[in-house]
């Protein structure tokens, strides 16, 4: 009967039912609360994540540097095709007709073009519209477009030729949300997330999409990603394609949206996307991508030049435009596509976009290693003011005074020459090195430096670091002593070049030799120097003493320990090129010490300034005699050791210089300058052996070649105060010569007091009647002491 | 059971959501700034570049350098522009303005782009020492002098003017 049993379950089952029923209740209750709990710990310490990488973050960005501004203005010596070289130098576009700003149109005698705004140590250059008009190899005019006014001066924006990285290779050319070009934005916004305005951070409409095209096309074309996704995998989080790493991504997209708005998270986004490698570097952010890219700021970029950019994020390295030229063309077609699919272009932009070449440069737009042994200075000298730190982390703006076209130049010849020179001597094959110096005489800033015959080797820097023997450099040092001596020593003063033998305690007696292994005899001072003479020189030296020869080094900027003995006289002194230019310099500026400068000014990564390097000179030869010094130089290029330049470069002429040729040839040297530019160049072995070439062979030829392009001024030997030129018989071996008649400076009050009747050399075919002689007044015996 | 567990996830964690917001603390202020500025995090001290507006400090190491003018050199002895051409004189407007409003250091830095393009012009020499000798560098003044005078030959009047800044300076100095 189902009566007995049926109460009893009836009874129990609800008991049953009730009891289990609330434990199950209960046991789901805990269940979601703990997970409740840990999601919702997860999540809170994913947004202090969030939060403290975004705005936590602080980019470490390498120092930029740059060469000298060039200042254009009616009356320089530029010509149409140096301007265009340089406009090209600094990513400006030949253009049809000009639009926008670093862009350039080539007329018949003339450069129309929009310059780039920059910030200055000492002011702020703005854009402007100019029209350039040459004539013969110079500047005739400027003109502002904009008001038909003629303009003075305008300073173009200086070329970036290097940076100084941060040790983990970062950099950014961060741009303001300002700053960034509209067509970017639609490009973004087009190509990679249509909805970015309306969604949170994740787009599942997106994401249904993407699925449907690919499944359609069969082809992963579009992901599902929204910008805000590919922000935080960029930001935060490592490369594993993993099920935990996608789910982290869209809760911090979600978490990111809630945080900041769509404007802050896009301007983060183009600061930080990954858009390529160079080696060890990787690019971040699309204003360094137009840099890296294009060599042109952003703002400057085309359609399809921000439309390949665009299509980079989606894989930087497949779309790569230099290795894979087909690939990047086809992906910027499709991002083209799409914008105008979506209505942020119209047809014919978009057709001449699509049609257009990629335009990227060969190499990347900047290059650390396009000035190395310059940048190598640049960075010494920074280091004596900056930490490392400093540099490497705080984007400063360093403006130095390289000059890139006399570098170019500079390297080429180095170059070209030794080349010639190993063919022409039958020297081996890349062997012989050299080094180079150039500088502004008057201002002490260094336009070029030629660390070596190869300008990509980053190895030894030759110009900062080869010590080598002067030779006959140092002569200029001992004749300058002389002539301080005004009363006893002018530029006519007899020496004698005679045989020397000098006892040394405890070793050998020297022995100097002339190079030719001739004894010469007596001869005016000038002779000894153009001819560079070694035993007149030491017989002078001898007469001076070492200790007054020491003074003068010092004076003309020595600052290395000099050594005690005669053979300091012909040079036994060891300098780097640098050095010796530091002296040459102090001649070349008619007595005036100016260190040597590489830079010019400091900015901070905003702009402001920071620190100025101002010019800064101390006189420490006296005027009247470094101009004497300055004539005796003239007179080796006129007609001593150096005048293969007065047969090459005739039209440069007066110019000045020496030569130095040490033991066995094992160094070259030439210091050459004229009214505003000096050049030392060595020549020679790394490992010491003999080079086989002289001053006068080697490095003068270089140096030559490189002044035949750089074109100095002549030297202006116009004398200053004290000094007047007075009319006296030239030295001539065979023996007085009044047909041989040359202006001499002398140092006042220490003129010549005797003064004799020249007899005019007699004519070969002479008519029967002689007439008299006519009588020119001179100098009795003109190069002996005078007296007062 | 992976499947129910992934929903459960998710569903907990879109209520969360509305949690996750209340938990953080608001601070309006605090935005995401824009790259190009500093962010909230203070840059340590010795990461700090210095700015430096003032000139170096000169030897003599006077706070406030008085020049005690006892023969007064007059604006037309500095004159220049009558010497320059056009990018020197143009350049030379900017030295003008840039002195009138105290900014001597970019004065002293136009006037080296001037002469740059005429090296050889002794007046912008001497425009440079006199603003030197303004400075307190003495030694850059004299030595400035120095130069317009190497420069000068038969220019009385210029070196007259050169050998009263050189004046001033050397006074300055042995004080």
């Amino acid at each position: 009967m189902p009566g007995r049993s049926s109460p009893k379950r009836k009874k129990r089952q609800p008991k049953r039912d009730s009891s289990s029923a609330r434990t199950k209740t209960l046991q789901w209750l805990q269940i979601v609360t703990v997970l409740f709990v840990c999601a919702a710990s997860y999540v809170i310490w994913l947004d202090a994540r969030v939060k403290s990488e975004f705005e936590g973050r602080r980019w470490a960005l390498p120092a930029r540097v740059y060469a000298q501004p060039l200042e254009l203005f009616a009356g320089l010596a530029l010509s149409r095709q140096a301007l265009i070289q340089t406009l090209q130098g600094l990513g400006y576009q030949q253009v049809k007709q000009i639009k926008g700003t670093g862009e350039y149109q080539v007329l018949s005698d003339a450069i129309r073009l929009s310059t780039r705004a920059f910030k200055f140590w000492d002011g702020e250059e703005a854009s402007r519209r100019i029209q350039v008009t040459f004539s013969e190899n110079a500047i005739a005019n400027i003109m502002n477009v904009s008001n038909a006014e003629p303009l003075a001066i305008i300073r173009l924006d200086p070329s970036l030729i290097g940076k100084i990285y941060p040790e983990h290779n970062e950099d950014r050319v961060l741009l303001a949300y300002e700053d960034v070009p509209p067509l970017l934005i639609d490009a973004l916004i087009a190509v990679e997330d249509r909805n970015f305005y309306k969604h949170f951070g994740v787009d599942p409409k997106g994401i249904l999409r993407a699925t449907w095209t690919n499944l359609r096309t069969g082809e992963l074309k579009q992901g599902g990603s929204t910008l805000t996704q590919q922000l935080v995998k960029n930001f935060f989080l490592s490369h594993e394609r993993t099920f935990w790493r996608k789910f982290n991504e869209l809760i911090m997209a979600i978490l990111l949206e809630r945080r900041y708005s769509k404007a802050e998270i896009l301007s983060a986004y183009i600061n930080e996307i990954y858009m390529g490698q160079h080696g060890a570097q990787a690019i971040h952010g699309f204003g360094t991508a137009a840099e890296y890219y294009f060599a042109r700021p952003i703002n400057e970029l085309r359609i399809e030049q921000l439309a390949l950019l665009v299509g980079l994020v989606r894989g930087a390295s497949y779309y790569n435009p230099r290795r894979h030229p087909e690939r990047a063309i086809e992906r910027r077609n499709l991002a083209i596509r799409l914008m105008l699919e979506q209505g942020y272009l119209s047809e014919q932009p978009a057709e001449k976009a699509l049609v257009a070449k990629l335009g990227v440069t060969e190499k990347p737009g900047w290059s650390s290693a396009k000035y190395p042994a310059f940048l190598d200075l640049v960075r010494r000298q920074l280091h004596r003011d900056y930490s490392s730190e400093d540099l490497r982390s705080e984007g400063l703006r360093i403006f130095t005074t390289l000059d890139p076209a006399y570098q170019e130049i500079a390297d080429n010849n180095m170059a070209k020459q030794l080349q010639r020179l190993e063919t022409a001597k039958q020297l081996p094959e890349n062997v012989v090195e050299g080094a180079g110096v150039i500088t502004n005489i008057n201002t002490g800033e260094v336009l070029a430096l030629i660390g070596g015959r190869n300008k990509q080797d980053i190895g030894f820097n030759r110009a900062l670091d080869a010590k080598r023997p002067v030779g006959s450099l140092i002569k200029p040092a001992v004749y300058l002593t002389a002539l301080t001596q005004a009363a006893k020593y002018n530029v006519l003063t007899p020496i004698e070049d005679k045989p020397v033998n000098i006892r040394q305690k405890g070793g050998e007696p020297w022995v100097p030799k002339n190079y030719d292994n001739k004894i010469h005899g007596t001869v005016p001072l000038y002779i000894a120097l153009a001819k560079s003479y070694n035993l007149a020189t030491v017989q002078l030296g001898m007469q001076l003493g070492i200790a007054p020869v020491k003074k003068t080094l010092r004076q003309l900027g020595i600052e290395t320990a000099i050594p005690d003995y005669p053979s300091l006289f012909l040079g036994a002194l060891e300098l780097t090129p640098m050095q010796v230019t530091q002296m040459y310099q102090v001649i070349a500026s008619g007595g005036f010490q100016i260190p040597l400068k590489t830079i010019r000014a400091v900015l901070d990564k905003q702009g402001n300034p920071i620190q100025r390097y101002p010019l800064d000179i101390k006189q420490t030869l006296d005027t009247n005699t470094a101009f004497l010094m300055q004539f005796l130089l003239s007179e080796v290029v006129n007609q001593g050791t150096a005048k293969a330049v007065r047969a090459k470069l005739p039209h440069l002429m007066p110019l000045a210089g020496k030569t130095g040729t040490t033991n066995d040839l094992r160094d070259s040297w030439f210091a050459g300058f004229g009214d505003n530019i000096l050049a030392v160049v060595w020549l020679g072995r790394d490992d010491n052996q003999p080079a086989g070439l002289t001053g006068a062979s080697g490095a003068l030829a270089v140096w030559t070649e490189i002044m035949r392009e750089l074109k100095p001024e002549p030297l202006s030997l116009l004398p200053p105060q004290d000094v007047q030129w007075l009319e006296a018989i030239a030295y001539d071996e065979k023996g007085d010569n009044c047909a041989n008649m040359k202006q001499f400076p002398y140092r006042l009050p220490y003129l010549p007091t005797q003064t004799t009747h020249c007899k005019k050399a007699q004519p070969k075919e002479k008519p029967a009647k002689e007439k008299p002689a006519k009588e020119k007044p001179t100098i009795k015996n003109p190069w002996s002491i005078l007296n007062l | 059971m992976v499947d129910i567990k992934f929903i459960i996830i998710i569903i907990t964690l879109c209520c969360c959501l509305p949690f996750a917001a209340c938990t953080s603390v608001p601070k309006p202020e605090q935005k995401a700034p824009v790259p190009v500025e500093e962010r909230s995090v203070p840059v340590e001290e010795k990461h700090k570049v210095e700015t430096t507006t003032t000139p170096p400090p000169s030897p003599a190491t006077e706070p406030t350098p008085v020049v005690e003018v006892t023969e007064p050199i007059t604006e037309s002895e500095l004159e220049v522009k009558q010497t320059s051409g056009p990018a020197v004189v143009a350049l030379l407007d900017d030295v003008d303005q840039y002195e009138k409003a105290g900014k001597s250091d970019q004065a002293a830095a136009t006037l080296e782009r001037a002469l740059r393009i005429e090296p050889r012009n002794p007046k912008l020499w001497q425009r440079l020492s006199y603003i030197r000798l303004q400075q307190g560098q003495w030694q850059q003044a004299i030595a400035m002098a120095q130069k317009s005078n190497a420069l000068a030959a038969g220019d009385k009047q210029l070196q007259l003017t050169n050998e009263k800044i050189i004046l001033q300076a050397r006074k300055m100095l042995n004080r």
